[in-house]
């Protein structure tokens, strides 16, 4: 009887784990389906159109192994944030896009619902879009906006759920622009394991 | 203003409920010698819209569903009243890095008035009140207006043998969708209700009870 109760007991363990590995929700937009629908439910993706290809970002986790593709860290002394969202173009390339935003005030997790509503201009210095393609061409100071349309906290106030849309230009190596437009992202952040305080 | 929305919602769900009972109450009341028809076919959908979907075209899907038919007027012989209840298939695809399907399927009630200028053959004309079931996008159920009203128009012909035909278009009235334009940068830029079904019909129906209805003496 002991036994049964063992195997019980792990197959309950082995059933919460398999609840709680779960992949990011990519929602059809339905105008044009290349792209998330925008929500504000923390379904853990990200999306947005780079020079007339498609970027997406879908967060992936399992038993043992989790690839967020997405994080914030915050930094108290230097009163910035750095919000990385990873994914991949449509022919294939990983492509990095990252805002470094100054100046928000932000320095703890909880500051981060003071971002909820705010249209945030990046002007290529204290805010700026970066786009790294292959995790080596890095390319800084893209100037455009991203805009935290929601920020929400679960009821044990663990989880953060940011969600919003960007845009910006940066220019490449050669000097040509690259483009990164209708961007939308519905992520959710926790400490230790996808936030960071430096 | 989502209250407002609910109430609308709970008008049009009392709307279709109350003309899923008297349909039913239709066929409930004259099954004792009714014109019943089982109904099915191919249905060529689409969707039509302001210019918002790119590379879209139709698709083809099914139909299936049962009618009956009654004569109300005793001086109007060429004149019938038909009740439906269908399952169909609507949508529309979209070609771009890959194929996209967007199924929706509906459960339909097309009333439809028929007038039969020569014997076996007959123009119909209605509306069609749907609601939207199922569908194969994610979450499609919270993305897409769930009620819709369609205006029909077809004929149909071989009415008085065991097996006619017939064929229709439906142009859906009711917009689909209610979706939040983003701008370049992200801008919310406003609100649009667009999406409406458009659908062409072929079919069998096959007669199960094939004698006029009259609901007069």
């Amino acid at each position: 009887m002991k036994n049964y109760d063992f195997i019980n007991k792990i197959t309950f363990a082995l059933c919460m784990l398999l609840c709680v590995a779960c992949e990011g929700t990519f929602i059809l937009d339905p105008i044009d389906p290349r792209l998330p629908k925008y929500t504000e439910t923390g379904n853990n993706v990200a999306g947005a159109e780079i020079n007339g290809d498609f970027w997406k970002s879908v967060s992936k986790s399992g038993f043992m192994y989790a690839d967020l593709s997405h994080s914030i860290a915050i930094i108290p002394l230097q009163d910035s944030i750095s919000v990385q969202f990873e994914g991949v173009v449509t022919y294939g390339d990983v492509i990095d896009l990252q805002f470094n935003l100054k100046g928000l005030n932000i320095h703890k997790f909880e500051d981060l619902l003071l971002l909820r509503g705010k249209k945030i201009a990046l002007d290529g210095v204290q805010k700026a879009g970066v786009f790294i393609r292959n995790t080596y061409d890095t390319y800084k100071a893209g100037i455009g906006q991203i805009y935290f349309k929601n920020a929400s906290i679960n009821s044990a106030g663990n989880v953060i759920t940011l969600s919003g849309t960007f845009g910006f230009t940066v220019k490449d190596g050669a000097g040509k622009n690259i483009e990164i437009s209708y961007g939308r992202f519905d992520y959710t952040f926790e400490p230790a394991i996808n936030l960071d305080i430096q | 203003m989502y209250k407002l929305m609910q109430t609308q919602n709970n008008i049009k769900r009392f709307f279709v409920y109350r003309m899923l009972i008297i349909s039913f109450l239709g066929i409930i009341s004259v099954t004792g010698s009714a014109q019943i028809s089982l109904t099915g076919g191919l249905n060529y959908a689409n969707v039509r819209n302001n210019n918002l979907l790119e590379n879209q075209s139709g698709l083809m899907g099914l139909q299936l569903g049962a009618s009956v038919r009654y004569y109300p007027i005793k001086q109007l012989s060429w004149f019938s009243i038909q009740n439906e209840v269908l399952l169909i298939r609507k949508g529309y695809t979209q070609d771009l890095d890959k194929t996209y399907y967007f199924h929706f399927d509906y459960l339909a009630l097309p009333i439809l008035f028929n007038l039969s200028p020569v014997k076996d053959f007959s123009l119909h004309t209605g509306v069609e009140l749907s609601e939207l079931y199922s569908t194969n996008i994610k979450q499609g159920l919270n993305t897409y207006n769930h009620f819709d009203v369609g205006l029909v128009l077809g004929v149909s012909c071989l009415d008085s043998k065991e097996v006619s035909l017939y064929a229709r278009a439906t142009y859906g009235l009711l917009p689909m969708l209610d979706y939040y334009t983003i701008d370049k940068l992200g801008n919310f830029t406003g609100e649009i209700h667009d999406l409406k079904n458009i659908s062409l019909s072929i079919g069998l129906k096959i007669n199960l009870y094939n004698e006029k209805l009259r609901l007069y003496k």
